[in-house]
């Protein structure tokens, strides 16, 4: 029997790893304003947690959901309240949050089992304005939509202060989401959800529980969430409503669309993609393009997301990732490269 | 081995079946024969439990198995291959072998069953790590069948397994299933291909609108006028059509 990796080239992996922790000191060296590149890549750090098991969820799935802002307030915000006014430490609160955020997630999935498609969204979305309007309501605790300072995180006795220390929390553990994620994907599970994906009908008449398994997705990709809510609230040090804003979630979307629905690298690339694109690309041209289009900074962003969506979808529905196995064959076949496989 | 008595069935408010009976014996293999929409596919997810009766009672092997989820049913050693060859289609050919095999504890048990499967279709072992939707529509049906019998079923329910396929991979479907059948296994398969259901099989029902309308073997059938109207294009319809032409 083939191994689980086999037609994978594991050998890069190591390496990526070592660039992952070496990019900072040479951003150091490089310019100036390394931090404000930094605070950008925990950002997309974060983000990548979350699209990684939205990915599980939507692209593996095949349940769609707008609603993982709100996964994102919901863990970042029991985290702050479990820290700052329960007084757990911060590793409890990395273990306890997720699963709080994975329990909210279940009970999501509830309505998943009867909805599917854009319903599914819908009411995904429907749940993200109502935990906005609880957050806000509940201020005794959140601080209303004044927002909520958040203590810094303490890992075994080690404050991390600053956005240097949080990359290399940060981006630990997101590698070790990558690595979870892909085991779930390749292994039983990750098959029982595609198959829930490709046919329902076969998958039920296969013996697969479907109720159980996408009540599962969801809870998993709670967990996600919720992991990437805590990280958001101790290293932001501040969180309000206004973070975790509804077209949030559709950027989610838009990470996984563009990265590549279905395979966790591209929700990896999708979101460096877009959390660059929106901090550092856009900026630069941004001043120019206004000037002929009479749009508002905000709608410009969204604007440049929905023209890169359609792009994607249009051109290259396998997303990023799609495009660089395409190069990949490309390459390996090079003088002899038969042009009609690369439309 | 099977035995339906009164069974209805309604999507939402849409009564589908109307008080449908009907009884399978062990090694039989038994036709169900009806129109779009009289509501054979309906009759098999009934007694899958993908559909849930409302009224009438499903036996299978002396136990009743109408109020139970559709897991137990297929624990119970029912397959179904369900219409239009719903494979995995983004899954690998093997993939969608080891999910057939989803209640398979053992690891070597999957892979006996696997190997029994391309013995069975070894079209399917050339193209075992290739995409199951990027497969010919015959290569998928066999597909389906393969992965129903992954679990080894008691019965067998087949979904139009000729539907959308070109009359020579129909005869080789059926040859196929008539292998199966002589293996032993029994098979409740629903047709709208009524020649060659009716040929292979030992038993047949026809339903028109969600009730039984006929029943009765090969011969029997044959010679109810009823039915080669219906679906052999025979009959006042066809006299009809004589007159307007002429």
């Amino acid at each position: 029997m083939k191994g689980r990796y086999d037609d994978e080239n594991l050998k890069w992996i190591p390496i990526l790893i070592i660039a992952v922790y070496l990019s900072p000191f040479l951003l150091k060296s490089a310019t100036f304003s390394y931090k404000y590149y930094l605070y950008i890549l925990n950002m997309a750090g974060i983000y990548m947690i979350l699209t990684v098991g939205l990915d599980l969820l939507s692209g593996f799935t095949g349940l769609m959901s707008l609603g993982h802002a709100a996964f994102l307030a919901i863990g970042a915000y029991t985290s702050a309240i479990l820290v700052d006014q329960a007084g757990l430490p911060f590793e409890l609160s990395l273990i306890i949050t997720p699963v709080i955020v994975g329990l909210c997630g279940l009970m999501i999935g509830f309505p998943a089992l009867r909805i599917e498609g854009m319903y599914l969204g819908l009411t995904t979305m429907g749940f993200g304005f109502i935990v906005k309007r609880l957050i806000i309501a509940f201020r005794d605790w959140t601080g209303g939509s004044a927002g909520l300072q958040v203590s810094k995180a303490t890992l075994f006795g080690f404050t991390i202060s600053n956005d240097w220390n949080n990359y290399f929390m940060i981006y630990t553990f997101a590698i070790i989401a990558i690595i979870v994620a892909r085991r779930i994907v390749k292994s039983k599970l990750g098959r029982v959800f595609m198959a829930i994906r490709d046919s329902e009908q076969a998958a039920q008449a296969s013996g697969i529980n479907i109720a159980k398994y996408k009540m599962l997705s969801f809870f998993i990709s709670g967990m996600f969430a919720g992991f990437a809510g805590v990280l958001f609230a101790h290293t932001n040090h501040f969180i309000s409503t206004d973070h975790f804003d509804i077209l949030l979630s559709v950027y989610f979307i838009v990470m996984v669309l563009v990265g590549g629905v279905g395979s966790i690298y591209g929700a990896v690339l999708g979101t460096l993609f877009i959390v660059l694109m929106e901090n550092m690309f856009i900026p630069l041209f941004k001043d120019t393009l206004t000037q002929y289009m009479h749009l508002e900074a905000g709608d410009f962003q969204a604007f440049i997301f929905g023209l890169i969506m359609l792009l994607f979808i249009i051109f290259q529905p396998m997303g990023l990732y799609g495009m660089w196995l395409k190069m990949r064959i490309y390459w390996k076949l090079f003088p002899f490269n038969p042009r009609k496989r690369f439309t | 081995m099977l035995k339906m008595i009164g069974v209805e069935t309604f999507y939402g408010k849409i009564k589908a079946l109307h008080g449908v009976s009907l009884e399978v014996l062990e090694g039989q293999l038994v036709c169900i024969l009806g129109a779009n929409g009289a509501g054979k596919s309906t009759i098999l997810k009934t007694i899958t439990g993908l559909v849930e009766p409302e009224y009438g009672t499903i036996h299978f092997n002396g136990q009743r198995i109408d109020r139970m989820d559709a897991e137990d049913i297929i624990k119970l050693g029912i397959g179904h291959v369900p219409e239009w060859r719903r494979i995995f289609a983004e899954l690998t050919v093997k993939e969608n072998l080891q999910m057939g095999g989803f209640l398979l504890k053992e690891k070597d048990l999957i892979h006996e069953r696997m190997v029994e499967a391309f013995h069975h279709f070894p079209i399917l072992e050339k193209r075992k790590d290739q995409q199951a939707g990027k497969m010919s529509g015959g290569e998928q049906q066999m597909l389906a069948i393969s992965r129903a019998l992954m679990l080894k079923p008691k019965l067998l329910l087949l979904d139009e397994p000729s539907l959308g396929l070109s009359p020579l991979l129909v005869q080789d479907i059926f040859a196929t299933i008539k292998e199966l059948h002589k293996a032993g296994t029994t098979i409740l398969l629903v047709e709208q291909n009524v020649n060659h259901a009716l040929k292979i099989a030992d038993y047949g029902y026809v339903l028109t609108t969600g009730k039984i309308f006929l029943s009765g073997t090969y011969e029997e059938l044959l010679d109810e006028e009823k039915v080669r109207e219906q679906y052999l294009g025979e009959g006042k319809y066809n006299r009809r059509a004589k007159v307007w032409s002429g």
